[in-house]
Formats: C-alpha cells, sequence, structure tokens
C-alpha cells in the first residue's frame, strides 16, 4: 500500500522530469537532437535496424562484462557502468528527438519549445498506457530514437 | 635608371612615396626623357582634374539594404575570467567537501555498489540457466550419450561478450555502411 502511495506521488515528478529533461537537451543540443529527428523521419526502417542492434548487443555486453566483473576484474565492471552510461545518454537523445517528432506534428504552428515540451509529455504519459504503452510504443520510440541520434552522429553534412 | 619608369612609380613620385634615392633617380631621368616627362605631366593633369571633380552623394541610402543581407552575429559567449574561475572551483571543492561530510556521497556510492552487485546476481542466474540446461539436456533419455563441454562461468561470459561485439560491429557497420553510401 505504501509503495502505491509513494508510486502515486512520485509518478508526477518523474514526469515532469523527463518533459523537462527532453525540452532542455534540445535547447542545449539543437543539432545533434535535430539530426536524430531527422533521421527517424528520413530513415525509419534503418533507425530501427541499428536501434535494435545496439539496444539488443550492447545490453548483452553490459551483461557479460558484469558477469565478468563478479570474478574480481573491476575493470570490467568500470566498462560495463560506462557503456550502460552512454547507451541511457543515447537513448536520452533518441527520445528527445521524438518528442520533437511528436511536437511538431501535433502543433505544428507552435513555437519550438512549445512543441518539444508537449511533445514530450505525449510521449511519456502515451508510454504509460499499460501494456500497449510498456511493451509496444514505448520500446519502438527508444528503438527509433536510438537508432535515429546514432545515424544522426555517423551521417557526413552535405558539402 | 636604364629603363623608363612604370606607371606605378609615377604615380607614387606624384603621391611623394618614393625613397629619397629613387626620387632623385627618376628626377635625374625626367631631365633627359620628354617621353617620360610627357607621361608624367599626363597623369598630374589627370589627378587635377579628379580632384577638381564636385562631391555628390548616393540617390538612395544603401545602408538599411546592406544590414538586412547580413546573417545576424552570433550571441555573445563570456569568457570567463581567472578569478571567476577559481571562484567557482572554489565553490565546487566547498560542495563535494559538504557532501562529503553530511554522508551524501557515502550514500551515491553504496548505490554504486547496489547496482553492480545486481549486474553481478544477473550475471549468476543467466550462469545457473545455463547449467540446468545442461543437467537437463544430459538427463534426456535420447541426449544421454551426448557430450556437451563444460564451461567455467567465466568462459561462457566471455565467449558471449566476445560475440556479441562482433555481431554489434558486423551490424552496426552493416547499417551504417549503407547509411554513408545513401548520403
Amino acid at each position: 500500500m505504501n509503495d502505491g502511495v509513494a508510486m502515486l506521488v512520485a509518478a508526477p515528478f518523474v514526469f515532469a522530469s523527463l518533459v523537462a529533461l527532453f525540452s532542455l537537451l534540445r535547447v542545449l543540443f539543437p543539432d545533434q537532437v535535430g539530426s536524430a529527428q531527422r533521421a527517424a523521419i528520413e530513415m525509419p526502417g534503418r533507425s530501427f535496424a541499428l536501434g535494435t542492434v545496439n539496444l539488443l548487443f550492447l545490453s548483452v555486453i553490459v551483461a557479460a562484462f558484469g558477469a565478468l566483473g563478479g570474478g574480481g576484474a573491476g575493470v570490467f565492471q568500470l566498462l560495463a557502468l560506462i557503456l550502460l552510461g552512454l547507451l541511457v545518454i543515447a537513448l536520452a537523445f533518441g527520445l528527445a528527438g521524438m518528442s520533437v517528432l511528436v511536437g511538431e506534428r501535433l502543433l505544428p504552428d507552435a513555437s519550438h519549445t512549445r512543441q518539444t515540451a508537449w511533445g514530450a509529455a505525449a510521449l511519456v504519459l502515451a508510454s504509460l498506457t499499460p501494456f500497449v504503452g510498456w511493451f509496444g510504443l514505448f520500446p519502438y520510440l527508444a528503438i527509433q530514437g536510438l537508432g535515429g541520434f546514432l545515424i544522426g552522429l555517423f551521417r557526413r553534412s552535405p558539402r | 635608371m636604364g629603363n623608363h619608369p612604370n606607371d606605378s612609380l609615377l604615380h607614387a613620385y606624384l603621391d611623394e612615396e618614393l625613397e629619397p634615392g629613387q626620387r632623385a633617380e627618376l628626377e635625374a631621368h625626367l631631365q633627359s626623357c620628354r617621353a617620360c616627362t610627357r607621361d608624367l605631366e599626363r597623369l598630374r593633369q589627370l589627378f587635377t582634374s579628379i580632384e577638381g571633380l564636385p562631391d555628390r552623394g548616393l540617390t538612395r541610402d544603401l545602408t538599411p539594404a546592406i544590414l538586412s543581407a547580413l546573417s545576424p552575429l552570433p550571441p555573445w559567449v563570456p569568457s570567463l575570467a581567472i578569478g571567476e574561475l577559481l571562484g567557482a572551483l572554489g565553490i565546487v571543492a566547498a560542495l563535494i567537501l559538504g557532501l562529503g561530510t553530511s554522508g551524501i556521497l557515502v550514500g551515491l556510492s553504496a548505490a554504486f555498489g547496489r547496482i553492480v552487485t545486481q549486474l553481478e546476481a544477473a550475471g549468476s542466474q543467466l550462469a545457473l540457466g545455463w547449467q540446468a540446461a545442461l543437467t537437463w539436456l544430459r538427463s534426456s533419455s535420447s541426449l544421454s550419450t551426448l557430450q556437451l563441454p563444460e564451461m567455467a562461468s567465466a568462459g561462457i561470459w566471455a565467449t558471449i561478450a566476445i560475440a556479441a561485439v562482433v555481431l554489434w560491429f558486423v551490424g552496426n557497420g552493416l547499417v551504417l555502411g549503407r547509411v554513408r553510401r545513401r548520403s
């Protein structure tokens, strides 16, 4: 009972912090978030494939390094934590890009800040939908955003 | 001065920009060369007529059109002075000392340790699952004669890690290679 009440109390704060995080990432790193958004729009299939490859195999690598580190090799634990941190950061940028995409389509005439904030709010709320959001929409958005962010990192800009 | 002076030299002479030695040499040449003297006089008359032309302003002001066509200046980014940088470092050091004495850093390191422990537990669970699968396969009557390799858990994880890294590189290379070719 206490856990449920605690979750109910924490939920609005988590929601607000995620919206603020995605909005701030767009403000502080507009090029990176914009390239993630563009890649997700222009190459949705390849974004999804790249996101799947990276999320799947990096998770396995992190688990393997973590297990290897349990035998006393602290360097593997450190590598596992570094990889996990990089993966989380890339996911954050990817989800920020998806928030911008959703916001631009929901509110095409609004300012950039409002688009990003409302897009992030829609993304987070929809991802909280039981089962469909948890196991369908959120993984799709996360993988698509991750792949778009990685494509945006490596795609050469036209001269 | 053996050769005749060129136009740039004559211009420099009229603008009084020649060195004393060059000026004397040119004047000595002009005393003996009527063609160069004629050229010099023609240039002098040209400059005099140009200077005598009246000043006329532009029919319209081009300033607004030029300013509007210019791209906006990048936002001014203040550079940190040494004093400000030292002050910021001092604040950060005070925060770290304060956090350390208040035990927040202890709590953070404990949380870090719990994450590491959970990663180890996940790895141990998967290793136990592999052992259970091996045991089940051996116990099956049709597979009782099958010899399965006994691997230490570290070996299993090392193999999984190497395979995952190789597949990660291959997967990224396949997708990103097409992205670069398309770009």
